[in-house]
């Protein structure tokens, strides 16, 4: 795994089909990176309802739809918008260099 | 197997890479991603061509029933319009709640409002209770939809199949909630901020129903009796029996749902009104596969799952078991 400062290199834009969803482990810890309607964006992975992995869920435009009970996350935000998920989803910074996306998981959860 | 944890415990704001949470996967009941993303599409044709078919069959049943009232045909056409009617409301308010009926989340959330209306369950607790289910199923303690301890007696049976425990607990529910008194399973899966909206929803439930009743009274109409209330009744013990027979007598503490649920023979007219439930272990497998998408689900798994069986072999099977279980295992050696 390459980093570069607090970023780190999670793959190829390019593996990310568009509205999809690739699960990124780091440091212990599961991060969601989409590929969604109005681009690249980092989340957790894991549904802050019933902490299923989302990254198993279905995209639609801009929402991530968790797959065991179907609550509704907007992916750029991490605003929950539909229950049974109620609580916000922590989003990460994410930026592509040469066609490779980094994501900063930030001071608390880079130190594994 | 080991008992899943209660939601509130499982939920990991740490974010931990291993979920704790729902049925364990099972290799061979495991899709690749692709496949699963091409079941899981969403669409609006597809559900607004079933719901207006479902709805043209509902309005030729009730058709059927008003024009039998005063002829000996009342109350085979009543039996007939009430249970497609129950089924109906219980079923589509069953899918809405999972949010993948239609692509359009409006739409969605207009009809899982008004079925769960019909039903007589307010959306959130639906949505919440559902959820917990779905997470826990068959796990004893755990799963919020477990209508009444397993192994059950008779009388439990007789109970759930003629509609009393349904109506009471229903009823229950909501005089509770609108006071906003809440059991203490609700609130192990219904996270605290939601609480206030459940009572705010709850209220809007009880207002609507005490406005009908008063609005009936006022103009001495028999409208809602006739075509709601007293169909509705009547048909709830056959929506009912369909209920039952997805986790009655199946094994609990399980995270095998093979063995927890049970799926029922598909059947193109049944499942007209009962919206693809029949594949119910299929459900349980994917939740987010929407309804219509279920018998290619079906297609893909059904060499690993057990054989589906008929309602009437199901439910025979349901009180079979509980002849066995009372009967036999006591029977001298």
């Amino acid at each position: 795994m390459e980093t570069t400062h607090d970023w780190i290199r999670v793959c190829a834009a390019t593996d990310i089909d568009p509205e999809d969803v690739l699960r990124f482990d780091f440091g212990g810890r599961a991060y969601a990176v989409f590929n969604a309607k109005s681009g690249f964006y980092a989340t957790a992975d894991l549904c802050t309802h019933g902490g299923a992995h989302l990254s198993d869920g279905l995209v639609m435009g801009d929402i991530i739809e968790c797959p065991l009970h179907q609550g509704r996350f907007h992916i750029p935000t991490g605003q929950a918008k539909s229950p049974p998920a109620c609580r916000k989803l922590r989003t990460y910074p994410i930026r592509i260099e040469d066609d490779v996306l980094y994501m900063s998981i930030g001071p608390q959860d880079g130190k594994a | 197997m080991s008992r899943p944890l209660p939601l509130e415990m499982a939920t990991t704001p740490e974010n931990t890479a291993a979920s704790p949470v729902g049925p364990m996967p099972i290799p061979e009941l495991t899709l690749d991603r692709k496949s699963l993303k091409e079941l899981m599409r969403r669409s609006n044709a597809l559900p607004l061509r079933r719901l207006a078919l479902c709805l043209i069959a509902l309005g030729f049943l009730g058709y059927l029933y008003v024009s039998a009232i005063g002829s000996r045909w009342f109350l085979p056409a009543l039996i007939l319009f009430g249970s497609t009617l129950s089924l109906t409301v219980y079923s589509l308010s069953h899918e809405c709640s999972h949010g993948t009926v239609f692509r359009n989340r409006w739409l969605n959330e207009t009809v899982f409002w008004v079925t769960s209306l019909l039903f007589g369950q307010e959306v959130l607790y639906r949505r919440y209770s559902h959820a917990a289910h779905h997470t826990h199923t068959m796990f004893v303690g755990y799963d919020a939809q477990l209508p009444f301890p397993q192994p059950a007696r008779l009388k439990t049976y007789l109970l759930w199949y003629t509609g009393i425990i349904y109506h009471t607990q229903f009823l229950r529910i909501l005089f509770l909630h609108s006071l906003g008194r809440f059991s203490g399973t609700t609130r192990t899966f219904t996270p605290a901020e939601e609480l206030p909206r459940m009572v705010r929803n709850t209220r809007l439930f009880v207002l609507i129903y005490a406005g009908a009743a008063a609005v009936s009274w006022y103009f001495s109409s028999g409208i809602l009796f006739w075509i709601w209330l007293l169909p509705k009744l009547v048909g709830d013990p056959v929506m009912l029996a369909y209920a039952g027979s997805q986790h009655f007598e199946k094994e609990e503490n399980t995270t095998d749902l093979r063995r927890s649920t049970r799926s029922l023979r598909p059947n193109r007219l049944i499942d007209l009104f009962y919206w693809n439930m029949s594949f119910h272990i299929e459900h349980h497998l994917y939740p987010t596969v929407p309804f219509f998408a279920l018998p290619k689900l079906n297609a893909r798994l059904r060499d690993h799952l057990p054989e589906p069986v008929g309602i009437l072999s199901a439910t025979g099977g349901i009180f079979h078991e509980w002849w066995v279980r009372t009967f036999r295992q006591h029977a001298p050696e």
